[in-house]
Parts: structure tokens; sequence; C-alpha cells
């Protein structure tokens, strides 16, 4: 391998070295290699001898080869290479225009290919804020019949796993939906993003508070839940960064919980909102609840004994799953599970996209490149009694191609420093508006993964658009040119046929292109025009969360909400107010199987996405009724209850009955203790999901 | 009068005291240090072909022995090549008597 580049290389150079070294060289580089031990000095070795090849081969081409006495006459490659660059800035500081052109395009290529790199390298290569994070893996329930395959999981079925999976070290998590609560400063109500974790949550991921301690497993239960840890950021923002802040309490609707901690800066797992973390305050009792394995809301993850494999850890975890579902039919008859790397997880949602997003940009470098490569040919035409001079005057081709090179790798330097410049403001952008809500995408920057991936950058391009016209100038046909006095006759029509292929490259990258962002704008367009099922003209929301602290009845929170609909509808100018728990098109909420009277017990409905809502609610957002009647104050909490579903559930689930009238219930096999709702009505559709989805 | 590279002098070094062919100035290059700092063959041949043009090192009219290998190319110094070689004997030297005067060199370590 190492002889077969060494020779191919040696292929390459001068003639003159060729016959008098080439042979000479391989004998004794054979010999030396049968003489090299094996293991690093081997690999050492194949290194050296192929780079120096490498070396040799270039350093014989471009003339470099003069050493220390300066024999040849010449100036040492040092001086050749400023001489180069002066002349360099002198011809291109003659041409502004061309210059000046040729630095924005190559600028808007290389900080384009800049920040989205960026973006990739902050979520694909940065560490993760973790410790040890290589052991840390996302734990997911699946269900083939739901189509789950990373769902969340039911806080039984991970306590489950974590005590009985001798390879996970730790298995911990947190409560999979945002969640708000009030906190009081000086009486002021202030909103906080709060995420609810097991005790075990900080020591899983490695995670060291800046100040006080973590949750201790215990605390995730009713009695010991009375604690918090507050974020960096709220900690500087909210108490003044006060330096005795473990131990005091903070002000919250639902109690005043004291602060045991303070993450460390720019530690905000999962979610940048997260500014607080509580513990659930389970009861003890619910550990065996069928409420704690039927509904699945915790996000797990799980931290690898040191030398354990994952393949290890899944077989061991596989046993378990089977185990729970022979131990719990009702819930875990087709309840499987499984895990990934946690960086995996992390970053699957933005990959694809940042990916695709990179080849966008990586083509809109060629396209730039193929420009600036047009640029310089044509005025490579114009410059050939100028370079046939030079020829003239004793300057080799080798030499001339090499100041030609010399220029495109300023001009490359020079778009690379600009584009530098535009990726940093792009990085910004991103920064701020994170498009892609990349995680961890506010502390964006341009490190040095970034300088160097734009140096590559701007290297290729400088070769690639530099290639050609070096190449063109050293293949002239320089007496015709100089006999004739006028321009190059076929050095001309040589360059005519590489600009023609360099147009023809072009056309065929900007189709690319345009037919790429045409799909784009053709999809966007779609979304558009589907009917959300639902108004957004003149409707207004807003998130409340009612603490159940302080609402501790189903009748104080009815009363709560009666009171904030009615003088909402007194206000002027507002035509209908209405309450729903879980707005469209919000992310997913509570979904559930069902029965209905009557059915066989195989005949069941699945993931059903179900939601609360009041009297006015439809009526607000201007989705129609079809058929029967929508909520009405007197249906209340008690008996009968009754619900509304859309046109889809009707025709899915009930094709040949009237849905109307039907009761069902949330379970997939209905006892004498569930709970029945009586259909009244029928609404339109209204997508929940997302636009792309069925409602 | 510029400054001699450390491949420069080690070639230089390795002819001082006879005829050699590629091989022989590598393993005599190896024999002073690990094998590691040794330069690469690429490297070698390159150094060879500048020193011959700057007329440090020439090939010898008469071979050693005419059994040998018909393709090796054996070098030896020229009289420049040779004085250069002093020359820079002496600026090291010099320089290592400087270093010795800082502490920087303990007598008996290698």
């Amino acid at each position: 391998m190492t002889r077969w580049a060494v020779q191919l290389l040696l292929r390459l150079s001068p003639s003159v070295f060729r016959e008098r070294h080439a042979e000479e060289l391989i004998a004794v580089h054979d010999q030396r290699a049968a003489q090299t031990r094996g293991g690093p000095s081997a690999l050492w070795f194949a290194t050296s001898e192929v780079m120096g090849a490498a070396v040799l081969v270039v350093r014989l081409h471009f003339g470099l080869e003069t050493g220390i006495t300066g024999a040849r006459g010449g100036a040492t490659m040092w001086e050749t290479t400023r001489q180069d660059v002066r002349f360099a800035m002198r011809t291109l500081g003659r041409n502004p225009g061309f210059a000046l052109v040729a630095i924005a395009v190559l600028a808007l290529g290389i900080g384009a290919n800049t920040a989205i790199f960026s973006a990739v390298n902050a979520s694909f290569f940065r560490p993760l804020p973790f410790g040890d994070a290589d052991r840390l893996v996302m734990l997911f329930e699946t269900n083939p019949e739901f189509g789950w395959d990373d769902a969340t999981a039911a806080p039984a079925n991970v306590f489950d796993w974590r005590d009985q999976v001798e390879a996970f070290e730790a298995v911990s998590g947190y409560s999979d939906f945002s969640n708000q609560v009030t906190a009081f400063r000086d009486g002021e109500p202030v909103l906080l993003g709060a995420t609810e974790v097991i005790g075990n949550f900080f020591s899983t991921l490695g995670v060291v508070p800046a100040l006080g301690r973590g949750f201790r497993m215990d605390e995730t239960w009713e009695g010991s839940d009375n604690v918090v840890v507050i974020s960096h950021d709220l900690w500087i923002n909210y108490f003044g960064a006060d330096p005795d802040i473990v131990g005091k309490s903070i002000e919250l609707s639902a109690g005043s919980p004291e602060i045991i901690g303070v993450m460390p800066e720019g530690f905000s797992y999962p979610s940048a909102e997260t500014e607080l973390w509580t513990v659930p305050g389970w009861a003890t009792t619910d550990r065996d609840a069928p409420f704690f394995r039927r509904a699945h809301w915790v996000r797990a993850f799980a931290r690898l004994k040191p030398d354990v494999t994952q393949t290890e850890a899944d077989a061991q975890l596989q046993v378990v799953v089977s185990r729970l579902q022979e131990d719990y039919p009702q819930t875990n008859s087709v309840m499987g599970a499984g895990f990934t790397p946690m960086r995996n997880f992390l970053i699957k949602e933005v990959r694809t996209q940042l990916l695709v997003l990179l080849g966008a940009v990586g083509l809109l470098l060629l396209l730039a490149c193929t420009n600036v490569a047009n640029l310089m040919l044509v005025r490579a035409n114009d410059r050939t009694r100028e370079i046939a001079l030079r020829h003239a005057l004793g300057a080799g081709r080798v030499r001339v191609a090499r100041q030609m090179l010399v220029e495109s790798g300023v001009l490359a330097l020079l778009g690379g420093a600009a584009g530098l410049a535009l990726g940093w403001a792009g990085v910004r952008a991103i920064a701020v508006s994170n498009p892609m809500s990349i995680d961890g995408a506010t502390s964006l920057a341009l490190d040095y993964r970034v300088v160097l991936f734009t140096l590559v950058a701007t290297g290729l391009s400088g070769i690639l658009f530099g290639t050609a016209p070096a190449l063109q100038t050293a293949a002239g046909d320089i007496y015709g040119v100089l006999r004739d006095g006028a321009r190059g006759a076929s050095g001309g029509r040589r360059g005519l046929r590489m600009v023609s292929a360099l147009v023809t490259a072009e056309i065929a990258l900007a189709l690319l292109l345009v037919v790429g962002a045409g799909l784009m704008v053709r999809t966007f367009w779609l979304l558009r025009e589907v009917d959300p099922g639902f108004t957004t003209q003149g409707v207004l929301a807003a998130q409340i969360s009612v603490p159940s602290a302080r609402y501790q009845n189903r009748d104080q929170v009815l009363e709560f909400y009666d009171g904030l609909i009615r003088s909402l509808e007194g206000r002027p100018g507002v035509e209908s107010a209405g309450t729903v728990g879980h707005l469209p098109l919000m992310g997913t909420s509570w979904t559930s199987s069902f029965q209905a009277e009557g059915w066989p017990p195989d005949r069941v409905g699945v993931e059903i996405v179900h939601r609360r809502a009041d009297t006015k609610y439809f009526e607000t957002v201007e989705t129609p009724l079809i058929r029967g009647r929508l909520f009405e104050s007197t249906d209340g909490p008690e008996e009968p209850l009754v619900i509304v579903v859309n046109e889809t559930f009707a025709r899915e689930h009930f094709p040949a009955e009237d849905p109307i009238g039907q009761k069902i219930a949330y379970d997939q096999a209905p006892t004498a203790e569930s709970t029945w709702y009586e259909i009244i009505g029928i609404v339109g559709d209204q997508h929940q999901v997302t636009l792309g989805l069925a409602p | 009068m510029p400054d001699m590279t450390p491949l420069t002098y080690q070639i230089l070094l390795a002819l001082a005291d006879g005829v050699r062919h590629g091989y022989g100035i590598i393993k005599e290059i190896e024999g002073r240090a690990d094998a590691a700092s040794a330069p690469s063959t690429g490297a070698l041949y390159l150094a060879l072909q500048r020193m011959q043009g700057e007329g440090l090192i020439e090939e010898p009219k008469s071979r050693p022995t005419a059994a040998d290998d018909a393709r090796r190319r054996y070098y030896q110094l020229t009289k420049k090549g040779r004085e250069r070689a002093m020359e820079e004997s002496t600026r090291l030297a010099a320089l290592v008597v400087a270093a010795r005067e800082k502490n920087l060199l303990v007598e008996g370590a290698s």
C-alpha cells in the first residue's frame, strides 16, 4: 500500500529526477520497510514515506528545491511566493471591478457554508453538557399496534427497568410535557419554565450543581418533594446571584419549596426554556396504581455501566420487557422498549434538515467557484499577450501557471475572510432566531472547527477555480500569440472550450438548486393551503395554569374558569371566549384507546387524541358543528358525561352506525369501574398535531 | 549565507569519512538518532538531488566494488561540501560552548 502510493507519486515527478533516482528510491524504501517492526512505528514510517514522496513531487515541480546556497541563482521559495503575492495584488488592484465581484461571490458561498456548518458543528460535534455522555442512552417504549417507535414511557415501567436491568448503572427521566409555574416576586406574577424530574435526574446525567445539591431519589415521592433546583440564569436574573440562595425558598403559586441547588451556567436540559426543576411528588401508592403503567409520559434515560456494551444492555432490557408483558397483560401486552445513544436522540430531528441544508450551500459554493473560474478564464484570455510576453522574457510555463494559482489563492483568501465575517453574521442570526430549535443554539459560536472548515472550503475553492486558468496559461501557444500579435488564436479556442464546459456545469448546478428550492416552496404552499379546521383570524390565545395547591377540588377549578370566561366576555371588543385543555398544533397531549358500548372485546379504537373543551371553545375558533349539539352549561362533571367527536372519528370508528348516542370508555377492556362518555355531537376536523398529519 | 537544514548537515556528516550510497546514508543517520527522526526516503533523495546541484556532493568516478548492484548511485563530498560541513560544525560547536556556559549541557549526559 505504502509502496504503491510512493510509486504513484514518483510517477508524477519530473522526468529528470525520475530517470535518475526513482528506481533506487523504491529499492531503498523496500529495504527500510523490511526492517520496520510492526505497530505504531510501521504506521509512522508509512505516513512519513508517503508524505515525503508527496513533498518531493511538489517541491520538484514548483522549483522549490533550491536550498541552502541558492545555487540555482534564483530566489528562495519564500521570496518567490512573496513576489507572486505582491504581483497578484497589483494585478487585482488594476482591475478592482473584477476583484470585487469575485470576492463578493466567493464570500457569499463561503459565508453560507460557514453559517450552516456552525449549526452542524453545534449539534453534531459539540460535547453534550453531561458527564461521560457516551454512556448515556435514551430509553423509549415501542408499540407496533400504535405505531410508536420512540414513545415516552409509563413511570411504573421505568422503575422496573431501573430495578431489574443489571446493565444500567442508573435510570432516570422527566415528564415530557411543557410545564409552567407562576412565581411571585414582590407580589408580581412571573411565568417560569419548569420540568418535573425523577430524583436521580442530575446524578444520572453526571451533572453537578454549581451551588448546593441535586435531588435525592427519595424526593421523587410525596412528602419530601417540597424542593426545587434552579438554573444559573434564573439565579442571576431573578435572585441577583445571591450567594446564600441555597436553603431559601421561592414563592410559587403552588407553595414555597426550598431551593436546594443552582445548576451550572448554560445547563438547561431538557429544554432551553427550563429554569426550574421540580420533583413530581407521586404518592407512594401510585407505584402500583394502574394509571402508573397505562399512561406514558416519562422521557426516560439510563447510564450504562462502564464495561457493558449496548448489545448486552439491550438483551437484558428485552428480558425485562417480556417479563412485564406477561405480568401486566392489561397494559403491557404489546409494549416493547429500546434505547439509542443520547446524542442520536438529541440530533435526530434536525439531522436531515441540517445535512440537506449543508448540501445546498455546498452546491452554492460550487456554483460560486465555477462563476469565478469563468471570470478568471475570460480575463486570462484578455491577458494572453501579457503572459506570452512573460514567457518570452524567460519565465517558465510552470512559473507562470504558479503565478495564476497564487492569484486564485489571494482571491480565495480575501473571499474566505469576507465569508468568515458574513458567516459570523449568519451565525448570530441563527442563534437569535434558532429556526430549527437546535439544542444549545444560543451558544453557537465560531470555534476552531468552524474556522478550520472555512479554511478548507476556501482552499478547495481556490484550487477549484484556479486550476482551469492555470492549466490554460501553461498550455497556451505563446509563439503563435506573439507572432500574430493579436488575441491568442489556439489558446483562445482552448479557453472558449473551457468556458463553455464551465457554463454547462454552472447551468446544471443552478438547475439543481432551483428545483430543490422550488420543491420546498411548493411544500410550503401546500401546507398553507391546508384548512386547519379552525380560524386564527382575530383569535387570541393565552396559556394559564391552575395550581392544584390553590384550587383543590373540581368545583373551585370550574368556578375559576367560569369567572374568567365571564369577565373576558364582559370586556368590550370580545365576541366570545372559551377554553380548551390543549390548543391545536401545539404538540401532542393525551391519547388513548377506547371501546364503545356493545363492541366485541377484540374491537378497539387505538390512539385517539382527546382534549377537554368548554361550551364556547368551538364557537370561538369557528369550528363548525356538523350534527348533534355542542356542550352546554348543563353538561357538568356529573353523569351523564358527554363528548364531541370530529368527522374523521365518526367516519373511521362508526362507519355504519350513527355515532351520536353511542357510549365509549377510554379502556381497551372496559370493566364495571370504567367511565362512560356519551357522544352528543360531531364537529369539523381540526389538525391537532401538525398540518401534515391527518386530524 | 542562509542556514543549512539539519538534513543537509546530516548527509554531509554521513559522507565525511568516505563514499556511501543512499541506503548507507540513511543507516548512518538512523544510527545517530532513533528511526522515527530519520528522514523519509523521498526527503533524502530530494536533498541528494539538490545538494548535487549545489555542488556539495558528487558521484565518484570509480565505484567501490565491481560486484555491486549496478543501480546504486554512490556519493562523496566535494571540496566545497567539506568546507561547508566544517563551517557548520564550527558554528554548532560554538553553540555547544555557549550552551555549556549557561548550564544547559550537563557533562557526561548523552
